[in-house]
């Protein structure tokens, strides 16, 4: 405690703390009096909770007898803070802390008001088994929600500030007996060493923190369900939770990771075994139908069956454009569709998606533009995005299938194959903080998350 | 700063290069409404010797909707001295690409035969857009008359020729399938003489009937074999597993139906002058057709009535084989492919094959009676 016992430095560090957040209207310098009793409290206004404060600071210092049970009362207080330096104090003021001014002292209380700390349902990973509530934006909370699932002692949650601006806190999470400590020091010593001035989300870490300046796939899993958090911990991974967000991030992860639905745990064993075989089949049509279709159409017609052959071309009778643009169009279509669903308003959206995919799906039939096949290659294309658990795969397949779309339209078959494989070469090529990316875990869970030896 | 907008540039062209090309339509891109599938192909001879060949093709024209218009039909023809100058006319003739991915059916017309099979098959293995896994065909009285055949039942959009050989239709042990690589290992190859299936249609081309086949030899002699010689061939050659025998009795008429069956053969040459083929015949079937009741007691009596039977059906058709000097089945190349080469084992089973013995053993198992007694 620095500034114990000089007189005149508590008065100078007092002053300086106004000053500082002087310009600001809501600062509040107030000092309390009575007989002999005295002190100063400051704090800004609108994070302070005022009627705690009253509860707790207030009242107490007008019934209690003398300024020895004062100080003795408030010296007790579970939400005192430490004192390190006077930049500190700042910072936890605008934050919601308090600073009482008792006798020659300088005390720290934390009296916040957090408005965001409402559990909410989940909405962007919905289940029908397993836990209904998510996270709320409030660190604390969310800590609480966490631990209240997780009941081991080697639970370690260590704080950080993060944000050269902002200064938000985040919380790193880890199982201290199962964590690898490589990864652990690597995600510690990139947050470190991250200069960014507003960081406002978990997953904006992610892409700050993934050592790519332009990726595609992500290899930090953002998740909003506890029981997700819960699982991973317990597997041994990091959890990156952020003061303000509604999400976490779990490093390290690999590809099957994002394929996995939490579902996977809770439902019997041959109907998850089906509706994994659903999601991996889902992933390879959304990947490659729309390549699939150009090549077929246009290069390779003799792969498929004459039926089919006769039906497409029978279809395309009248179609305007090279089948590749017919596919772009309407992909396009689809993308801008589910990208309006995803910004309006609740109630608006099953409007903007009847009209856009009933209306626009047959009107472009009709009007020739389209083969009635496209169409249900786009409606295939689209569902099947969805069935991939986690948003940001889903969004970099979505990416990904035109790529695989140009590579179809340069050279058929022959250029999806290559395209299939330059993409898994690619994504065989990366890792998530030294895990290798698309590793094949053959053995048991309890071998893959061994405990660490000590 | 310079460095960066470099790199930027350099991603720029490339972008740009790469959206050229999508422009570019080259030869590779044609939309499958720029092309028009041909189906089948046939070749016959015209009595011209300056222009031999007369190539039909059956195209496929689609239309907007095939569940209810269904699929057209429409036929190319030309002679000419080759059948690629033939194609390259036929092209002429149509506004669209003619493309052979699909014509899975090469039919040739009887009167072809009498050429070198090699010279007009060599035109359909040289080319890369025609599958290896096309059925041939003889058509009678013509191919082009076999093509432009439309059967009633044939529906829309599914041509009938391919449903007769590709076993998703109908399943026949009257039907002999040749795929092209086949025939051509069979026209270069000694030891084994192509097979194919004789198409006959009628005046009206309301129908095509495939229950024939025709063998051609190395010398281009043609052997026709009528019904049941094509449904022991199917059987022999392990092409077909069913098989129908009407087992005559002193007593009782019945028709077995074998379901399953397996063949094999062996060569033997103990004694140059008398090569014995030794074939073995596994066949399991129930009783179909009865002109009296049947006893399931007596299953075992009905089994080596039927194995008779078949033996002698085999037999019959074998020595027929070996009497018009064709071989279908391989002995030859058995006979080859057996020991070691000393570069004349070919004339060796010329030989030796008219001189050769047939065995051939039946093991008939009728498993029932086929009625609940």
């Amino acid at each position: 405690m620095p500034f114990k016992n000089r007189k005149s430095d508590v008065e100078v560090e007092l002053e300086w703390l106004i000053n500082e957040l002087k310009p600001s209207s809501d600062i509040l310098h107030k000092p309390l009096r009575l007989d002999d009793k005295q002190a100063e409290l400051v704090y800004i206004k609108s994070v302070v909770d005022g009627a705690q404060l009253q509860q707790i600071v207030i009242k107490p210092f007008f019934e209690l007898a003398s300024e020895q049970h004062v100080e003795a009362y408030l010296k007790s207080l579970p939400n005192q803070q430490e004192f390190t330096s006077k930049e500190q104090v700042l910072l936890e003021l605008t934050k919601g802390s308090v600073v009482v001014k008792l006798k020659d002292e300088l005390l720290l209380f934390e009296i916040k008001k957090v408005n965001t700390d409402t559990v909410r349902e989940t909405n962007i990973e919905p289940t029908i088994m397993g836990p209904q509530y998510a996270l709320s934006e409030d660190l604390a909370t969310n800590l609480n929600l966490i631990r209240q699932r997780y009941h081991k002692p080697s639970l370690t949650v260590e704080t950080m500030e993060i944000g050269k601006k902002s200064n938000q806190s985040l919380a790193i999470i880890y199982d201290e007996e199962y964590v690898l400590d490589g990864v652990l020091e690597q995600i510690k010593s990139q947050l470190e060493s991250l200069d960014e001035p507003v960081v406002q989300t978990s997953t904006q870490i992610q892409r700050f923190i993934n050592n790519q300046k332009r990726s595609l796939i992500p290899i930090m899993m953002m998740t909003e369900r506890t029981d997700r958090v819960v699982y991973n911990l317990a597997g041994g991974k990091v959890v990156l939770l952020l003061d303000g967000s509604p999400t976490t991030i779990i490093a390290p992860a690999i590809f099957w990771d994002f394929m996995t639905s939490m579902e996977d745990n809770y439902g019997m064993y041959w109907v998850t075994k089906f509706s994994k075989f659903l999601r991996y089949l889902g992933l390879f049509v959304s990947l490659i139908l729309p390549g699939l279709y150009v090549a077929a159409t246009s290069f390779n017609p003799e792969v498929f069956r004459v039926e089919l052959a006769l039906s497409i071309a029978g279809s395309r009778i009248g179609v305007p454009y090279p089948s590749f643009i017919e596919v772009l169009f309407m992909l396009i279509f689809m993308e801008l569709l589910t990208e309006a669903s995803i910004r309006l308003p609740k109630a608006v959206t099953g409007t903007a998606t009847t009209v856009g995919g009933l209306i626009l799906g047959t009107a472009a039939t009709e009007a020739a533009l389209a083969s009635n096949i496209i169409i249900i290659i786009v409606g295939a294309v689209a569902i099947s995005t969805f069935v991939i658990p986690i948003n940001e795969m889903s969004f970099a397949i979505r990416f990904m299938r035109y790529l695989l779309l140009l590579a179809a339209t340069l050279a058929g078959l022959a250029g999806l194959t290559l395209g299939l494989i330059g993409l898994l070469m690619y994504v065989a090529n990366r890792d998530s903080f030294g895990e290798p990316y698309f590793k094949i875990f053959f053995k048991k869970k309890q071998a893959e998350t061994r405990v660490k030896p000590s | 700063m310079i460095k960066k907008v470099q790199r930027f540039g350099k991603t720029l062209l490339l972008l740009s290069f790469v959206a050229m090309l999508l422009i570019q339509s080259g030869c590779g891109f044609k939309d499958i409404d720029k092309r028009i599938f041909v189906l089948s192909i046939g070749v016959d001879h015209t009595d011209n010797e300056e222009t031999p060949y007369r190539v039909i093709l059956k195209l496929a024209v689609p239309s907007g909707s095939v569940k209810q218009s269904g699929t057209e039909y429409t036929y190319l023809t030309k002679e000419s001295e080759s059948l690629s100058t033939a194609i390259r006319h036929l092209k002429t003739q149509t506004d669209k690409e003619l493309d052979f991915g699909h014509a899975k059916v090469i039919v040739f017309g009887e009167g072809i035969l009498h050429h070198e099979l090699k010279e007009i098959m060599d035109f359909f293995i040289r080319r890369r857009d025609i599958q290896m896994v096309s059925y041939v065909g003889i058509g009678k009285p013509s191919a082009e008359k076999v093509l432009k055949a439309e059967p009633e039942s044939e529906m829309a959009g599914s041509h009938a020729l391919f449903n007769f050989f590709d076993q998703n239709g109908v399943e026949s042990q009257l039907i002999v399938t040749s795929y092209l690589f086949d025939f051509r290992r069979r026209v270069f190859g000694n030891g084994i003489d192509p097979i194919m299936p004789v198409l006959s249609t009628n005046e009206e081309k309301k129908r095509i009937d495939i229950n024939k086949a025709l063998i051609v030899n190395d010398e281009n002699k043609t052997v026709e074999l009528n019904q049941k010689q094509t449904a022991v061939y199917n059987l022999m050659s392990n092409n077909f597993e069913r098989y129908d025998v009407r087992v005559k009795n002193d007593d009782q008429n019945f028709t077995v139906a074998i379901d399953t069956s397996e063949v094999n053969f062996q060569i033997q040459v103990d004694s140059k002058q008398q090569p014995i083929i030794k074939m073995d015949v596994e066949a399991v079937g129930i009783i179909q057709e009865s002109d009296r009741e049947t006893d399931f007691r007596k299953l075992q009596d009905y089994s080596e009535a039927a194995s008779k039977t078949i033996k002698k059906d085999l037999t019959e058709v074998l020595k027929m084989f070996q009497k018009e000097g064709v071989d279908p089945l391989g002995f030859g190349l058995r006979y080859k492919s057996t020991r070691l080469n000393n570069n004349k084992r070919n004339e060796e089973w010329q030989e030796l094959y008219p001189k050769a013995t047939f065995e051939v053993n039946v093991n008939a198992l009728i498993k029932s009676t086929g009625v609940i007694e």
